[in-house]
């Protein structure tokens, strides 16, 4: 049961994370590798804020998403527009040179030590549940984690946005032709998508020791990505979950083979399905 | 309305030249770095070592990443393994150490062989990611299973046969392998089966029509790319005298990926160059502040941005604009 909670728990910041990096990857069919660590920038700022203005935790993790997607702008206006239509290789490793520079831009701003987040008051503590006690800040992650994917998954289907977003995933130049800033979207798009990464980083912040290396999250977040569907909100939940749960419950049971089953299920989708859960075949 | 006419005796003349060019900086080049050892103090023969390994590992990843248009990222699989089998070959069995040597990168072959039969049935993303997920695996494995890998703490203490026990020796063997490994691949590139191996990128339907089987070259493709790259790896070993799990792990990938496009990937001297960028520049950086990697990341994204083309790529053109061809 404890580990059924803590897999959801860390399934549930993995699926804000990789919502993010689906709908990049999903719209704009550019591969971030930068995402977490993207991540990782968030949970400093979180932390950063906190720490040296004393500002409450929740205005520290709207400032993060802020934050980060000002600089999902910065990154989008610089970088991304200019290799929309370059060689898959160019595009999977042009944000790889970002993950060098944000990593290093980490360490010499913030240092090389760990720092941990306090759980925000009102959401500190635990509630007996079913003769259980849980912590509160769990079941607050796992209602955050589902609000985020409604929230998402109504601004795409349910708003003016969304709509234009749909139409430039199917197809950009006739989305364009129609008289949609196709460009403005498209850097809305990534902004929103990295502003997610720093979601995760406030929201995973008081989980987690906040420290350089926390960008490796990103594999997790491809496999997610891989094994729901690029592009589907529906699979990066369920795939999130199941990858949550699954890593949670292995290294209670066979901690020295567990970390391969994840890789292990992706190779799987990859070869029976390569559009994975949800996806669409293309 | 300048009608472009192209004259086929003055392209033929500039290709001419041009190959011959090469070859004469090839083997210039060649005797140059054969001379090293009697010139250069140690610490630039080891540095060198590291860019031959480096320039090895790419130009094989670019048979299958460039020519082949299959963007493997996980090449860290053939690369590590050629490096563990050599590590445990060295140290735990009682094989014949030039015999271990000899066979490591052929057991980064099988593995090529097994993993590749599995991958070439995707393109695009879902290859990279595929390969990418088989390589994680094996790095799980190396650090989980400790008996033979030495798990975190990787193989330490390698010992070379005596052969090339001294560093000159070892400078001269990686020398060589990578020379010869490289005019292979030269070889392979300028062949029918290299011609093929591009048009398998730019257009699979049509030579899927001329009857040619896709799956088979690629994976033949496959198989000599994770060859040469297991090479490397062999070496790696040899030089670095230990190995660990990062040899596994997406970031040692990334490097090759990231040589070939600084150097240019349709150039057959491109990944060669964008190791040697690659290494000099992480070492150069390194010994002025901590924070290499910012700096690395920020020329090799400057790079990407304004030379698509790599280095090579980049020069390649505009000679080629100089003499008036385009």
């Amino acid at each position: 049961m404890d580990q059924l909670v803590a897999g959801m728990v860390s399934g549930m910041i993995l699926l804000i994370i990789a919502l993010g990096l689906s709908f990049t990857f999903g719209v704009l069919r550019i591969v971030n590798f930068a995402h977490g660590a993207l991540y990782m920038v968030g949970a400093y700022v979180t932390w950063s804020t906190i720490a040296r203005f004393g500002i409450p935790f929740w205005a520290a993790a709207i400032l993060s998403v802020l934050c980060l997607a000002a600089l999902g702008v910065l990154i989008e206006l610089v970088l991304l527009r200019r290799i929309y239509r370059a060689e898959l290789m160019m595009q999977l490793l042009l944000t790889f040179g970002l993950v060098y520079i944000l990593s290093d831009a980490v360490k010499f701003i913030w240092g090389l030590e760990y720092h941990s987040v306090a759980v925000p008051a009102p959401l500190s503590g635990s509630i007996t549940l079913a003769g259980r006690s849980m912590p509160v800040y769990s079941i607050f992650i796992i209602f955050m984690g589902l609000a985020v994917a409604l929230v998402l998954w109504l601004v795409l289907n349910r708003t003016r946005f969304g709509l234009y977003v749909r139409a430039l995933t199917v197809n950009r130049e006739i989305t364009s032709a129609l008289g949609i800033n196709v460009r403005f979207i498209s850097t809305m798009v990534f902004a929103l998508g990295v502003g997610l990464a720093g979601l995760g980083g406030a929201l995973g912040a008081p989980i987690i020791a906040v420290s350089p290396g926390i960008e490796l999250i990103i594999v997790d977040c491809f496999i997610v990505v891989v094994i729901g569907g690029m592009g589907s909100i529906a699979g990066t939940l369920v795939a999130s979950l199941l990858i949550g749960v699954v890593t949670s419950f292995g290294i209670s049971i066979i901690p020295q083979q567990a970390l391969v089953i994840p890789y292990a299920l992706m190779a799987l989708i990859l070869l029976v399905r390569p559009w994975g859960l949800f996806g669409r075949a293309e | 309305m300048g009608e472009k006419v192209i004259d086929l005796r003055k392209e033929l003349g500039v290709l001419l030249r041009a190959k011959w060019a090469a070859q004469i900086a090839a083997i210039l080049l060649l005797l140059l770095l054969f001379i090293l050892p009697f010139i250069v103090p140690e610490f630039w023969l080891f540095l060198l070592c590291e860019v031959f390994v480096l320039a090895l590992a790419a130009t094989g990843l670019s048979l299958l990443a460039g020519y082949t248009g299959l963007v493997s990222f996980g090449h860290a699989a053939y690369y590590g393994i050629g490096a563990y089998a050599c590590a445990i070959f060295l140290t735990h069995s009682g094989v014949p150490a030039w015999l271990g040597i000899l066979i490591s990168p052929f057991v980064a072959l099988l593995a090529a062989a097994v993993i590749g039969f599995f991958s070439v049935r995707l393109t695009e993303i879902y290859f990279a990611f595929l390969t990418m997920a088989f390589a994680q695996m094996f790095w799980v494995i190396a650090q989980k299973w400790g008996h033979f890998t030495g798990g975190y703490n990787g193989i330490v203490g390698i010992v070379r046969p005596g052969m090339i026990r001294s560093t000159d020796h070892l400078y001269w063997f990686c020398l060589i392998v990578v020379a010869v490994c490289l005019l292979l691949l030269v070889v392979i590139v300028r062949s029918p089966f290299g011609l093929l191996l591009r048009s398998l990128r730019d257009s699979p339907e049509r030579v899927r029509f001329l009857g040619v089987y896709l799956h088979r070259h690629r994976l033949v493709c496959f198989m000599i790319s994770g060859f040469f790259t297991g090479v490397a790896g062999t070496l790696g070993t040899l030089i670095a005298g230990s190995v660990f799990p990062d040899s596994l792990y997406i970031w040692k990938s990334a490097e090759m990926l990231i040589s070939i496009l600084i150097g240019g990937m349709y150039v057959f001297p491109g990944p060669a160059v964008g190791a040697i960028v690659v290494v000099v520049v992480n070492h150069v950086i390194g010994t002025f502040t901590e924070y290499w990697a910012f700096w690395f990341g920020l020329i090799f994204v400057l790079i990407v941005m304004f030379l698509p083309r790599g280095i090579v790529g980049s020069v390649w053109q505009s000679l080629k604009k100089q003499e008036g061809m385009e």
